[in-house]
């Protein structure tokens, strides 16, 4: 059963961490940059209108009503854009009431005025202030703060103005924004990095995991191994916990198959050997049959056994005491032969499954046995030559040779041979299917198995297997 | 020749019995290991034919037991687990030859006759003493070429002393190796079937040895 995972947005973890960090910067960035330039024009425009005020207040301060029944005085307010024509920066006093005198206002404003709203619209404030846009006469935008002042024990009374021009304000206000802005894009930028940094620093134990999964797949390890941090270190148990189970699977599929094997093959034994007791029609019948049900049962417990070893993650077979194990039972069954065994370099090893390995060169030893004259001879040296494709992943390659100094096989015979369950030779014992069995190993590990004459006349099986890399040794 | 056939089996236990008995062996049949072992250990077998996957012991540690205990008689042994590693550990344990399940039993009977004449020391299926042939592949005998009509009691006389050709064997050997277990054994009726066996052939090949048994050889080794 394959669990799946739903996943929302991109597959990748640094992606989505990154993705979710550069959301949440570039929002909080934003609500930053507004509350500060916000704030920032608050705190502008306060300033300004205190600005203005404290001019209004030097002003009033300046004026008085002369003997002439005039206003009289020059207020000195420090600030050239008084004086200079048409800057926005004016002052104006304007006589209220009865009280009939000429107006007063800056050089700046020269003969022009700025408009005055009424009372209804812009009202005085509890310090009989009020503050108020408006356009002058040469198109600047300003800001107007504005009270009147009883000027003597007469009553009379002058209304004050004094304007400020609003595109100090905003210049002031966007130059601020402006380097906030730039302020904060590079924070942003920078703080964009530190995640990345962050995040690969973070997820490297991961790929540390990944890279450990990757050994155990190739055979070079057991489990995983190393140190994880505390929220990786679970997954880690669990999936040496499944390698574990795995190979005991593995194993009890082996088992069932042992036991699969022993109930079925008993029966046949009988079947086959009470159909000759029968008589001749019905004897063949049966005999068929039952060399039918044979050769099944073999082919579906080799697939099974091939099945199993599928599974199986790890893999290494030392060459040596596998092949002495097998010439010595060899010797034993055929004292009248020789076997001569040469492996090179010694300690040379196989990425296969022992029993794999058993099983391959046991079935060409015993052909060979059963055929040869007077020996059989057993090599294993490094291969030189290039594998076939796909073998940039691969390892090293080790071609083994099972040769005998019998008759041989002719071309023909040998494409016969290769086919399951093929007996050539119906007088020697055995059930045919040596050969297609070390065909179906050989192919499942990628590797290769031929036929040919040998150089003594016989029949030389050639293997070329997968041979345990330097680093994995 | 007596061999013991140890197969949990009933079917396949009888028909090796059948077809052994057929080729003119003398047979025991035990139906689990320990059974197995205890014969194995008491009686003296020419060959026996064990099954590994046997009740009570399994047929490894039948044949480990019978080695440790000095017993050398040829062991064939039968197995389902066809693996390698199972073949290796079976010759290892001390048998002498295997057949992977399902077998003919004619395959069976081959690798017997093979086993017996290995341990009596002869590479050939058939073995001469002078004019005398015994084809252990047929079951038949000849002297100069003229096939002899023999019981099969006589059959398994010649056939014995001409696999221990050169050897004394006793009268008691003979009547261990000839008969069954259940067989009501009288050492005086081999004294019978020698004498028969000796016009049978019409040479003198088979010497008595006062006191101890009989002797075949060839007339050129005969003193």
């Amino acid at each position: 059963m394959r669990v799946r995972f739903r996943t929302i947005g991109p597959r990748s973890l640094t992606a989505r961490v990154l993705l979710l960090a550069t959301a949440w910067s570039a929002l909080a960035l934003v609500v930053i940059s507004i509350v500060i330039s916000q704030l920032y024009r608050q705190s502008a425009e306060r300033a300004f209108t205190d600005l203005l005020r404290a001019q209004l207040y030097n002003v009033i301060n300046s004026i008085t009503i002369g003997s002439d029944n005039q206003l009289s005085g020059s207020p000195q307010l420090g600030d050239l854009r008084f004086s200079q024509p048409e800057t926005g920066w004016y002052w104006i006093i304007e006589p209220l009431g009865t009280f009939a005198a000429r107006p007063l206002s800056s050089s700046s404003l020269g003969t022009s005025n700025v408009s005055v709203p009424s009372i209804l619209a812009v009202p005085f404030n509890n310090r009989y202030e009020r503050f108020y846009p408006a356009n002058d006469a040469f198109g600047n935008h300003v800001l107007v703060a504005e009270t009147e002042v009883v000027l003597d024990g007469e009553g009379r009374a002058a209304r004050f103005r004094v304007s400020g021009n609003l595109a100090v304000v905003e210049e002031d206000i966007q130059a601020f924004t402006r380097s906030l802005y730039i302020a904060l894009a590079v924070f942003g930028l920078g703080s964009l990095v530190v995640n990345g940094l962050a995040i690969l620093y973070g997820l490297q134990p991961l790929d540390g995991a990944r890279r450990a999964l990757e050994r155990v797949r190739r055979g070079e390890a057991e489990r995983l191994e190393g140190e994880f941090p505390r929220e990786i270190m679970p997954l880690a148990n669990d999936i040496n916990a499944l390698i574990e189970s795995n190979r005991r699977l593995v194993e009890r599929a082996r088992m069932q198959v042992g036991n699969l094997a022993h109930s079925l093959k008993t029966p046949i034994a009988v079947l086959l050997n009470e159909a000759r007791l029968l008589d001749k029609p019905q004897s063949e019948l049966v005999r068929s049959q039952a060399e039918a049900m044979q050769a099944q049962v073999q082919s579906y417990l080799s697939r099974a056994r091939i099945a199993a070893q599928r599974e199986s993650l790890l893999a290494r077979t030392d060459i040596e005491p596998v092949l002495e194990r097998l010439v010595r039972v060899m010797r034993r069954l055929n004292p009248d032969k020789e076997f001569h065994l040469s492996v090179s370099p010694p300690g040379a090893a196989l990425a296969m499954e022992q029993q794999d390995v058993e099983e391959t060169i046991g079935n060409l030893l015993e052909n060979a046995a059963r055929f040869c004259e007077t020996g059989v001879w057993i090599t294993a040296t490094p291969a030189s030559e290039p594998q076939q494709e796909g073998d940039a992943l691969r390892r090293t390659w080790v071609e083994m040779t099972v040769e005998d100094d019998g008759p041989g096989l002719e071309p023909d015979q040998i494409r016969e041979a290769m086919k399951r369950g093929t007996r050539l030779d119906e007088s020697k014992p055995g059930a045919g299917l040596g050969l297609s069995i070390v065909r179906e190993i050989t192919s499942e590990y990628q590797g290769m198995f031929k036929l040919t004459r040998g150089p003594r006349g016989g029949l030389m099986a050639r293997l070329l297997l997968p041979g345990v890399t330097k680093s994995a040794a | 020749m007596r061999i013991l056939v140890v197969e949990d089996d009933v079917n396949l236990n009888r028909q090796l019995s059948d077809a052994l008995k057929e080729a003119g062996y003398v047979v025991d049949q035990a139906f689990d290991g320990e059974e197995g072992h205890y014969l194995g250990d008491n009686e003296p077998y020419d060959a026996v034919i064990l099954d590994i996957g046997l009740p009570a012991m399994d047929g490894i540690t039948v044949i480990e037991k019978w080695r440790a205990g000095g017993k050398g008689m040829p062991v064939l042994m039968l197995t389902a687990r066809d693996r390698w590693s199972d073949k290796v550990a079976g010759i290892d344990a001390g048998a002498d030859d295997y057949v992977a399940k399902p077998f003919h039993v004619e395959e069976v009977l081959a690798r017997v006759r093979a086993l017996i004449r290995r341990a009596a020391g002869h590479s050939s299926s058939e073995i001469v003493c002078g004019p005398v042939r015994l084809d252990t592949k047929a079951s038949k005998a000849s002297v100069d070429g003229v096939t002899l009509k023999l019981t099969s009691h006589e059959f398994r006389l010649l056939s014995y002393l001409m696999h221990h050709m050169g050897q004394v064997v006793s009268r008691t050997e003979l009547v261990e190796h000839m008969y069954d277990q259940d067989f009501d054994r009288d050492s005086n009726t081999i004294e019978v079937f020698v004498g028969r066996l000796r016009k049978k052939l019409g040479v003198d090949l088979i010497e008595t040895v006062r006191g101890l048994g009989y002797r075949m050889q060839a007339p050129t080794d005969a003193r």
